[in-house]
Order: C-alpha cells, then sequence, then structure tokens
C-alpha cells in the first residue's frame, strides 16, 4: 500500500483524473479502473506541469481503454435483481421466471417447470437462498465437466470448491484445488466448459504463457472466440 | 560526444554494451539488451561493437549454416566452441519442437546428457557435441520403417511415445503402427485439405473425433489416451500443414 499524502483532480481536455501524490512512487502512472475512472499516481516531489505533460502523452492510450472498458463493461446491463413474481433469472445460460409461491413444505428455492419457485416467508433473504442454490446446483455440473475435460488436457481430478471469487470466474491454487464462482453456473454450458478447461490447463502451464495458449487450443480449437463472449457478454451475468 | 562529465564512464558503457551483445548473440536472447540507454549513448555503443567485428544487424550463426563449422572453429577456447555449439542446437530444438515432438525431445534429452557427462572436460565435449550438431544437421534420418522423415514420422513418433507410455503390456506392436500411421497420415491429409481447415471448429472436431476411433478401432492407445493423443496428432497436422499438402 503506497503513503497517499494528497488527492485532487486535474481535467485534461476532456479526461477527468483522480490525481493522487505517494511519497513512495519513483514513477507516474495511470490506471483505467474497472468502472471507467481515471486515477493519476505520481511521486510526491513531482512538478505538477510534468504530470500534466505526460498524461497529455497518454490521452491516446486512455482512449482505447476507455473504448475497451465501455465495451466490456456495462453495469447497466447487470442490475440489481428485485425477487418479485415475473423477474428473471439466469441458470445454464437460459432464463426463468420468478414466481413467489405460499409456504408449504416444498423446499425453500425449487426450480420447476420452467419457473424458480420461491416461498413467500422466506422471500427476506432471497439473495441468500439464490446464491446456495446456484453453489448447490454447480458443484455436480462443474464436476462432470472436469471429469470429462481431465483425461483429455492429461491431468489427474482433483479437488474443486464452488464460491464468491469477487471478479473472477475462476482460479486455481498450486495444490491443484480449483476454484469456481458461483456465477459461472448461470452463463451458457460452452463459456463454462471453457472456464472450465482454461482452469485445468492451469494445472500445467501456471501463468498465460504462449504454451498454456497452445495447450487449451490443442483441446478447444475455438477458445478464443469464447474467451471474446466471456469478455463481452460477461458482466450480464 | 556525451557530456565532459560522462567521459570517465564512456569506456565501461562500450565493454558492457559489447559483453550485452556477446552474450545474447550467445545465448538467441533478443530480451537482452540496452533498451535503458538513451540513444546517443546507445550509439555510442554500436559503433564500439561494430569496430569489434560484430554486426549488430547480423542475427547469430544458426546450426543450418554451412559455415557454422567454420564459426565455432573461430573460437578461441575450448570451452567457448562447446558454448557457441550447445547453444545454437539448443535454440535450433527449441525453434523446430513443433514440427516433430518425439524427435525433437529425444534430441534435447540426449543434449543434457552429453553436457551432464563431459561436464568440465572441455575437449572431450567439444568432440561430443561436434559429433550431435552433425546429427542435428542431417535432421530426423530415415529408419526402416520406410516412412517419409517429413511427413509421416513425426505422426509415428507420437504414437511410439504412447507406446512406451503405457503401464500394460500394449496390444500393439511397433510394426503394426507403421500401416496405421500411412492411413492417418493419408485421411488427415485430405481432410485439412478443406479451404479454412484451421478456421473451421467444427472440421478440427471431426477430424479429432475420426482419429479417436480410429485409434480405438485399431487398439493403438489405450482408452483413456486416446483424446490427448488425437488433440497432439491434429496439433502436429497444424504445425506440418504446408509439408503434408505439398
Amino acid at each position: 500500500m503506497s503513503v497517499l499524502e494528497a488527492t485532487d483532480s486535474i481535467t485534461i481536455g476532456d479526461l477527468n483524473f483522480v490525481l493522487r501524490w505517494s511519497d513512495r512512487r519513483k514513477t507516474v502512472g495511470i490506471t483505467v479502473d474497472r468502472d471507467g475512472k481515471l486515477v493519476l499516481t505520481a511521486p510526491s516531489d513531482c512538478p505538477l506541469e510534468l504530470v500534466e505533460r505526460i498524461a497529455e502523452e497518454k490521452r491516446f492510450w486512455v482512449y482505447t481503454k476507455l473504448a475497451e472498458k465501455e465495451l466490456l463493461f456495462r453495469p447497466e446491463l447487470s442490475l440489481s435483481k428485485e425477487f418479485v413474481t415475473g423477474e428473471s433469472f439466469y441458470y445454464l445460460g437460459r432464463n426463468y421466471r420468478l414466481l413467489i409461491v405460499s409456504p408449504s413444505n416444498q423446499p425453500d428455492l425449487r426450480l420447476q417447470q420452467g419457473r424458480f419457485m420461491l416461498r413467500s416467508d422466506i422471500h427476506h433473504c432471497a439473495q441468500h437462498h439464490f446464491t446456495q442454490w446456484y453453489t448447490q446446483h454447480a458443484e455436480p455440473w462443474l464436476q462432470r465437466r472436469v471429469g470429462l475435460f481431465a483425461d483429455r488436457l492429461e491431468v489427474t481430478p482433483m479437488r474443486i470448491q464452488v464460491r464468491e471469487l469477487g471478479f473472477r470466474w475462476g482460479s486455481c491454487s498450486s495444490g491443484g484445488t480449483l476454484n469456481f464462482h458461483w456465477r459461472t453456473i448461470l452463463l451458457p454450458p460452452r463459456i463454462i466448459e471453457y472456464i472450465v478447461a482454461h482452469e485445468l490447463v492451469h494445472i500445467h502451464e501456471p501463468w498465460h504463457s504462449p504454451a498454456f495458449w497452445r495447450r487449451l487450443e490443442r483441446a478447444m480449437p475455438d477458445f478464443a472466440q469464447r474467451r471474446q463472449w466471456l469478455a463481452e457478454n460477461g458482466c450480464r451475468f | 560526444m556525451p557530456r565532459p562529465e560522462a567521459l570517465p564512464y564512456a569506456r565501461d558503457a562500450k565493454i558492457l554494451g559489447y559483453i550485452n551483445k556477446v552474450a545474447a548473440n550467445l545465448y538467441r536472447d533478443s530480451q537482452l539488451n540496452l533498451v535503458g540507454a538513451g540513444q546517443k549513448v546507445r550509439q555510442l555503443i554500436d559503433e564500439y561493437i561494430v569496430a569489434s567485428g560484430i554486426d549488430p544487424k547480423v542475427p547469430p550463426i544458426s546450426i543450418m549454416d554451412t559455415d557454422f563449422e567454420a564459426a565455432v572453429s573461430a573460437r578461441a577456447s575450448a570451452r567457448a566452441k562447446a558454448s557457441e555449439m550447445e547453444h545454437a542446437a539448443r535454440y535450433h530444438i527449441s525453434k523446430r519442437f513443433q514440427e516433430d515432438p518425439a524427435y525433437y525431445k529425444k534430441l534435447s534429452e540426449r543434449l543434457e546428457e552429453i553436457l551432464e557427462r563431459f561436464q568440465d572436460n572441455w575437449a572431450e565435449l567439444v568432440n561430443a557435441l561436434r559429433q550431435f550438431v552433425h546429427e542435428v544437421r542431417e535432421g530426423r534420418p530415415s529408419d526402416q520403417t520406410g516412412l517419409d522423415p517429413r511427413t509421416q514420422a513425426p505422426f509415428l513418433g507420437i504414437l511410439v511415445e504412447e507406446l512406451g507410455k503405457a503401464e500394460t503390456a500394449s496390444p500393439i506392436s511397433l510394426d503394426a503402427l507403421i500401416p496405421l500411421t500411412v492411413e492417418l497420415v493419408e485421411h488427415i491429409r485430405q481432410e485439412i485439405r478443406t479451404v479454412d481447415f484451421w478456421r473451421n471448429t467444427h472440421a478440427q472436431n471431426v477430424l479429432t473425433g475420426w482419429i479417436v476411433r480410429f485409434l480405438d478401432d485399431h487398439d493403438a492407445v489405450p482408452f483413456n489416451r486416446q483424446q490427448a493423443v488425437s488433440d497432439r496428432l491434429v496439433e502436429l497436422a497444424k504445425a506440418l500443414h504446408t509439408r503434408l499438402l505439398a
């Protein structure tokens, strides 16, 4: 963590940067945040004119990054869900409508006759129940896909875990445990397959080296299209 | 040219630049360069390097070059000769690896073994490496299988590698693999002839599926390895595309 002295902002052209001064930094850096916010970090002893000149020089790069962000990050698509009858929820790439049903001895939440049925008496913690339902259904599904790809990718099956992973779809620990975000089960099956294959290849190749992509391409020749789809549409889920 | 305060360091900069260039040439590592140096300093160093008899624009000599022997002999010590041959061979193997994984893997293992065996014995190491380099230059020799070493033998190589990996006694003999390889390569040739084959995922999946069934029908590879081996064979076909269709 760098020591922040003061924070203010500067405007260059039509770009607005949050300016952070730091005692520890040796160089000026520009970051385009996940939500498109621009952050300029500079060493404390750097004159303001120099910072401005560097930002000016890097304007083209910033615009390219922002254009990319605009394509990939669309928060309006991932509006938070309301748990009322008729709201739609994803499962394996398809939409299912929610139906609030009166309390009974049925399970809290179930997918039946093309509808998610949520009992009205547990309505107050619906998000929790959905997360739990997705996690439960993701585990066997992912386990089966891991099994299908394990031989093909020459890895021995290991433990998988479905949990909250923040901004990542999946991860692979050095011990060979595969972690998947519970949200992966919302995606269409062929995209989930890409995430599974991607994490399995990480057991051979820890980094995204050329060898990593070569190995992935060997088993999944169209991985690039699936990856692109995920980058462009992943935020919808 | 540099400012007077920098003059005392000019000589060191030149020597550093020279060592850098020689090391980059020896290790075939383009990452070894002085990008950090300013334009004037780089020009100064480049002039010095040219004056020392190395042209920065000419890439290091390849093992396939007819003058390779002469270039090695020009090195003063046995150690330098061995090092030149070692790194030229390493580079050659890593460049061509995709074209015939089984053969180049064996070469790479042989090279490591030679280096291990003649550790510190430079004169003998030079002799062993000369012999090795000669073999590398010849390429995969045509053997008693009668297969074309440039197109068919690499596929057989992968299948034979699998034969060695199998834990249980394999039901298929080496001799039986030869006609299978011929048939396999012939089929692959016909399939990849399709326009834009390598951009057509479906066609590639069909080919992989065909190979899996082919290997299964002839018991060439144990069941749980068939998919992985097929993927490797298709990958090899991609690397050899132009050669197969020539």
